[in-house]
């Protein structure tokens, strides 16, 4: 169990990071996630992989939250206003925060699978096993959320037209 | 302008999914007007997203993960570590045994949501009957381990019995042999330096540790991958103490 919390902490915390857009609710829901798997632990079969199976959990309760919270809230990574970081990183940081931002504006089962490709390195199969959706849909599902996002990126000034 | 056909395509392109076919499709595509603008705004934001570093979770989540789940801080006591949780769950649960009824007989594939996911809540070294297919005992001065090697359905699960009286750092290698790391079951207890890859898990004990590495076959595994041997390093302060394979059993 330490290893599990060890392993998957960090990865399970970004995805609700990213699905949610907010550190506190992230923390919340990566607690849950570890509670649950623990509490049904002997329900996996080791048939299947783990990750999908600790990752859908992650992914399922960050929609929960979603639905119980309504709030989206772009992700709270302001420094300290006694530490100014150097332009180079502030520029990334605003970038990050505006990409955090476009994220939230995609609905959630496209913004699941933007966050499964890019914050948890899955590949189509992995993320249909982790939705529970055949690879065809994810593929079709990138696709919209790509093409989503690119115009909202743009809108937002962070790519060109 | 874009067109939707080349988005389709571009956004198959950054995942390496398109065939001859598409790729000559999508070249020619990307031949017409707009086309040099939309494969650059794909790739911008392929690395725009890429790039996005991964936050750090608040320090104090682990403990307050291990507080709510009534697990002991800090070392970690295996299977033991998860009765108290899973005695708690249960007992809010109205009737255990009907829970566990319920819950056997739900074995909703695919789709749904976690809740519903698993299959029987039996663990599956009851339902399945785990034959170890290859055994090898390694020791040497101060350690000894017992590691197995048996299939399950996902593709092989190599179990580590390991006993060292000196700081035991183990190398599985699984390069060339067509499987993947899958996750950890079983571990009972902690785990120095883990690091897991793909195609390769190192880890540091002292004392006895049981645990089981879950490997997966890759669908595009050759039958020369397939014939490869898993590698071991056991080692201890940088000494190489044995090493040794384990050859895949025949499908």
């Amino acid at each position: 169990m330490e290893l599990l919390l060890t392993h998957y902490e960090k990865p399970v915390y970004n995805a609700a990071l990213r699905m949610l857009g907010n550190p506190e609710d992230a923390a919340d829901v990566t607690q849950t996630v570890f509670l649950k798997a623990f509490e049904n632990i002997l329900r996996y079969d080791p048939a299947r992989r783990f990750f999908s199976w600790i990752y859908r959990i992650a992914i399922n309760e960050s929609i929960d939250q979603l639905k119980r919270r309504r709030h989206d809230v772009p992700l709270d990574t302001e420094p300290p206003a006694d530490t100014p970081l150097p332009a180079e990183s502030l520029q990334e940081q605003q970038v990050g925060d505006e990409i955090q931002a476009v994220l939230l504006e995609l609905e959630p089962d496209l913004r699941a699978v933007i966050v499964l490709r890019y914050f948890t390195e899955c590949d189509y199969r992995d993320i249909g096993a982790t939705l529970g959706i055949p690879e065809s849909t994810v593929k079709s599902r990138l696709f919209s959320a790509r093409r989503d996002m690119r115009r909202r990126l743009q809108r937002h000034g962070i790519l060109s037209p | 302008m874009s067109n939707e056909r080349r988005e389709q395509l571009l956004s198959a392109a950054l995942d390496d999914d398109l065939d001859d076919e598409e790729r000559r499709e999508l070249d020619a595509l990307l031949e017409e007007s707009g086309g040099r603008e939309d494969r650059q705004a794909y790739a911008a934001m392929h690395d725009l997203l890429k790039d996005v570093e991964a936050a750090a979770p608040p320090a104090a989540l682990q403990a307050a993960i291990r507080r709510q789940a009534r697990l002991p801080a800090g070392r970690a006591q295996g299977w033991q570590w998860l009765f108290p949780g899973l005695r708690y769950a249960v007992a809010a649960s109205a009737g255990a045994l009907a829970t566990l009824a319920v819950l056997n007989a739900d074995s909703v594939p695919g789709a749904g949501r976690v809740d519903q996911l698993g299959g029987s809540m039996a663990p599956a070294d009851v339902r399945q009957a785990h034959v170890p297919v290859v055994s090898r005992r390694f020791a040497a001065e101060g350690f000894e381990s017992l590691v197995s090697l048996r299939p399950n359905a996902a593709g092989l699960a190599l179990s580590l019995d390991l006993e060292s009286r000196r700081p035991l750092d183990v190398a599985v290698r699984l390069d060339g042999t067509g499987l993947l790391v899958d996750g950890l079951a079983g571990v009972d207890g902690e785990l120095g330096n883990l690091s897991i890859r793909p195609d390769s898990l190192n880890l540091s004990v002292r004392g006895g540790r049981r645990l089981e590495v879950l490997l997966r076959r890759r669908e595009s595994a050759s039958q020369a991958e397939a014939a490869a041997p898993i590698r071991l390093d056991f080692s201890s302060e940088g000494e190489l103490l044995e090493q040794g394979a384990l050859q895949q059993p025949v499908r």
